[in-house]
């Protein structure tokens, strides 16, 4: 079964610093998929560019399929020598995991990777083996859905030193939080930003070290087909309508008249729900078979302003993703957690309606607002397509 | 049974169906008119520009505000509710 | 009704003045035997309200130390003889004896055959017995009172004698006394009227005299407060607290610590200091309810320095001094004060971590658990006693967004100077529609915001 590896990664700066000293690299082929993340030795421009280098080197070396010694050697000859410690140095972590779970661990010098299965650390059994000099740790294993793979910088491990905490937070108690706010539906952004947020605490703001977290999510892939606006050829309706009943993924029906348009083709009833959970948010309908039927520009613009608020990190009070269950909420609910991507299908038929300059809805709004809602997607980890009619 | 109709499309909602609704629920309830009356939505009944449209047994009334909700429910439901 | 008593030495009585009050202490701790005697037999069953019991010491019933000359007593003997015989019908025990005379010890010598040590050892024990010589009154034609010299000296005025023993035909005799710094205090309360003096006692120890004062401190009209300060159980101090202002906003925050004194005087040392940080920030003090629940900061492997019973102690004492300084207290419950986030209120026990410190499992917010608990407990009555309902907003291009959260309750309204009335108005549409939607929780504010009033129940809190 061909998995999907949901990505995210975070850094905060050291304090004053305005480039980071860490870097990661992710990169998808084909149904690979490669994460590096390098700790540069020292701290601003230098460690940047050491950094940069050991990540961009090793992501790419690896995707074409290099062995691990022959990536370090070329690391230690290109890396430049520090002029004053005499020595080029950047830690790394490598992880190369494959459609179907099977993941490759290389580590030199960075915290220990951590996976959870069900909201525990499981324990990698690590091989020691020295290259160039550099003791490297390498691990295999099969990772299922619903696994994390959690990798940071020294920079966690050393959160509230001199603050909060006398001897940092330590790799042991960074694990334990990891598990104690572990939550099922949590999605690889959720994990990275909570644990970031965490660190920025303990730092007190001032983080005496550049820190990193990225982390990968193996999930089922479920991707939302979100049909939105009726096309401009009315031919084409039919056409759209069964790829939609017949998808594979979860089937989401964005507009009024789109969602009209779906009941009469597929000859299955539409109810619209009277009870309105936010006033704001017109209400939601109900299709047998699609999993979420809603109003059209509205609602999307509501749901993007969630995921807008999501993606800014406020997580706790002002996160509401999980509790509401208006239209809007339900979108950015299903796209975030539930589904691993979306593909639109946007329709370009104008509603002669929204062309009235007293209202300020129009087809250039929902384009701008699909669009929008696309990239934050994208940002989030998620897989994205449009494709308009 | 009285059909009642309130559309709930874009342009409908953002002209007040939500207190339309409201009202009209209100009004059934201070007239113990639930067994009598069937209060539904739809998405968009095509004639946008002259929102909110209701449906009141097949005949349709535009340009409808919340506040002119208790009149019209007076003037065209109530009849219907005491035949 | 907060009494304090004060104690102050008559300063350097000379020999005849020594006699006099040693005789005046004698004649009053003879009388009160010999009442206490006579009314024994006149004494009904059952303890009489106080007003029969006094009847019954009436003109006759002095007759019988009418040669002591203890009429300035007369109302002192009496109110002391019925708290007495009250301490008597409560306890139930043997009669009680206050001095034994001459004639009693050789009655018992001359007496029994054989005389039994304890019974010996009681009544040497009680011979000549001095009793504390009351003054039921402050008042400066009889009983006692103070007054002050030009100089500065304090004096008390005594009235022991009648008209038969008068000195120089006076029947009082005055005596300076000995006021150190802290008896000054009571004596410049007593000169500004903020407390009043009650009764007194004539007391001899050894060589010398000492007068026993009650004060009276009325508790004071409360004090306005601006902030509220809470105290929990410290962890690496007795006690911790945290300053609050009615918004919330937390402005100072320490540990309050006391070393190498113990037991009562260390509990006394803590309280003064309370009150003392509550003065000094004008707040209302919030302290944790221990007696019906715990606050549950004791974990395995860590070390409380003051248990729930010493914290108990510590706040019983805090009561009653705040009442005496006007300053407001409230006791609330302390049950999930130390795994509350401050900053997202989520409260997981998975919060605490390393015992004595904090990160929250939902946002990630750190701290030491002193911080936490505190903070939670100075800020507990700002969020249900304060009648304003918090609704967050947050401006964007156009409109602004608000939200009230205990109702689930979202809207945008245009970005203008009336934005707010124009929730108002759309809040109170949605809450009579809804309101019997609503659990009893919501219920409870919904109700709030009906009404008048509403715009100026609510608390507009911008978020950025």
């Amino acid at each position: 079964m061909n998995l999907y590896i949901e990505t995210s990664w975070g850094s905060v700066n050291k304090y004053g610093e305005e480039l980071c000293g860490d870097k990661v690299e992710i990169l998808k082929k084909g149904e690979d998929t490669f994460i590096v993340l390098a700790d540069g030795l020292g701290s601003g421009v230098k460690a940047n560019i050491l950094a940069s280098l050991t990540s961009k080197i090793a992501i790419t070396m690896l995707s074409e399929g290099a062995g691990v010694q022959d990536v370090i050697e070329t690391m230690a000859s290109t890396l430049p020598v520090c002029k004053e410690r005499q020595i080029a140095y950047s830690t790394f972590s490598f992880i190369h995991i494959k459609h179907n779970g099977e993941t490759h661990l290389v580590e030199f010098d960075n915290p220990d990777t951590v996976i959870l299965r069900d909201g525990k650390a499981l324990f990698l059994p690590r091989e020691e083996y020295v290259v160039s000099g550099k003791k490297i740790r390498e691990t295999h294993i099969t990772l299922k859905p619903n696994d994390f793979c959690i990798t940071f910088s020294d920079g966690v491990v050393h959160a509230g030193v001199g603050k909060l905490l006398n001897l940092g937070w330590e790799h042991k108690n960074v694990v334990e939080y990891i598990e104690k706010s572990y939550r099922k539906e949590s999605t690889a952004f959720y994990v990275q930003n909570l644990l970031l947020q965490a660190c920025k605490s303990l730092y007190m703001d001032a983080p005496g070290d550049d820190t990193t977290v990225a982390v990968c999510k193996i999930r089922t892939p479920d991707i939302a087909y979100v049909m939105v606006g009726p096309p401009l050829s009315a031919e084409d309706d039919e056409k759209i309508v069964n790829a939609l009943i017949n998808f594979n993924g979860t089937k989401i029906v964005c507009g009024g008249t789109t969602s009209q348009i779906v009941s009469r083709i597929s000859k299955r009833e539409l109810q619209i729900m009277l009870n309105y959970i936010s006033p704001d948010v017109p209400p939601i309908g109900r299709i047998e078979g699609i999993d979420l039927v809603t109003e059209g520009v509205i609602t999307l613009g509501k749901c993007y302003d969630i995921l807008k608020r999501y993606e800014s990190g406020s997580i706790g009070r002002d996160n509401m993703l999980n509790s509401k269950k208006d239209g809007a909420s339900q979108l950015a609910q299903m796209l975030i957690n539930k589904c691993t991507g979306a593909k639109f299908v946007v329709g370009r038929a104008i509603n002669p309606a929204h062309q009235n300059p007293d209202l300020p809805i129009s087809l250039n709004l929902k384009l701008r607002l699909v669009s929008d809602i696309a990239e934050c997607l994208k940002r989030l980890g998620k897989t994205v397509e449009i494709e308009f009619y | 049974m009285v059909d009642v109709c309130v559309c709930v499309g874009s342009s409908c909602h953002m002209k007040g169906s939500y207190l339309v609704i409201e009202s009209l629920k209100r009004l059934i309830s201070l007239n113990n008119a639930e067994e009598k009356v069937v209060l539904k939505a739809s998405f968009c009944s095509g004639n946008c520009t002259n929102g909110v449209c209701m449906e009141i047994c097949g005949e349709k009334i535009t340009n409808v505000t919340p506040q002119k909700v208790e009149s019209i429910f007076n003037e065209k439901i109530l009849p219907l509710i005491n035949k | 009704m907060p009494y304090k008593t004060m104690q102050i030495k008559l300063l350097n009585p000379s020999k005849s003045k020594r006699d006099l009050l040693e005789d005046a202490i004698d004649r009053y701790s003879t009388a009160f035997e010999i009442l206490l005697r006579e009314i024994k037999s006149i004494l009904p069953a059952v303890l009489p309200p106080k007003t029969e019991l006094l009847k019954l010491m009436d003109k006759n019933f002095f007759k019988c130390v009418s040669n002591l000359g203890v009429e300035p007593f007369k109302d002192a003997l009496k109110i002391d003889l019925a708290r007495l015989l009250a301490v008597y019908f409560s306890k139930k025990s043997s009669y009680p004896v206050t001095r034994t005379f001459d004639e009693d010890i050789m009655a018992l010598l001359d007496g029994e055959e054989k005389i039994s040590k304890p019974k010996l050892d009681a009544a040497f024990e009680k011979y000549q017995k001095k009793r504390p010589l009351l003054f039921c009154r402050f008042d400066e034609k009889r009983d006692y009172s103070i007054f002050q010299s030009e100089k500065g000296t304090y004096f008390a005025k005594l009235y022991l004698f009648n008209r038969k023993n008068a000195q120089n035909s006076k029947r009082y005799a005055v005596f300076p006394l000995d006021a150190a710094e802290w008896q000054q205090k009571f004596l410049n309360d007593m000169k500004s009227g903020i407390c009043t003096p009650k009764s007194a006692e004539l007391i001899q120890k050894k060589d010398e005299f000492y007068l026993n004062i009650r004060f009276w401190y009325p508790a004071l009209p409360k004090h306005h407060f601006s902030a509220y300060i809470g105290i929990v159980r410290g962890i690496n101090s007795d006690l911790y607290y945290a300053v609050s202002l009615k918004s919330g906003e937390i402005i100072s925050t320490g540990s309050i610590n006391v070393n190498n004194i113990y037991g009562l005087n260390k509990f006394h040392s803590l309280s003064n200091e309370i009150i003392r940080l509550a003065k000094e920030n004008k707040a209302y003090i919030i302290m944790e309810n221990l007696s019906t629940s715990n606050d549950n900061l004791k974990m395995k492997g860590l070390k409380v320095p003051l248990s729930v019973g010493d914290y108990n102690k510590i706040a019983f004492l805090v009561s009653y001094k705040a009442e005496l300084a006007g300053l407001e207290i409230a006791f609330v419950s302390a049950n999930s004060i130390f795994y509350r986030c401050t900053r997202c209120g989520n409260f997981k026990r998975a919060n605490r971590f390393l015992k004595d410190k904090f990160i929250c499992t939902m946002c990630g917010h750190s701290d030491n658990l002193e911080e936490i608990g505190s903070s939670n407990l100075a800020k507990t009555l700002i969020t249900y006693k304060n009648n304003k309902i918090p609704v967050y907003y947050k401006a964007e291009e156009n409109s602004i967004v608000f939200r009230l959260d205990i109702l689930d309750y979202e809207v945008v309204c245009a970005k203008s100077l009336s934005a707010a009335n124009e929730f108002c108005e759309r809040l109170k549409n949605h809450i009579a529609l809804n309101i019997n939607n609503f659990s009893k929780h919501q219920q409870f504010t919904a109700k709030k915001l009906l009404g008048e009033n509403a715009f100026s129940k609510i608390n507009f809190i911008e978020i950025k």
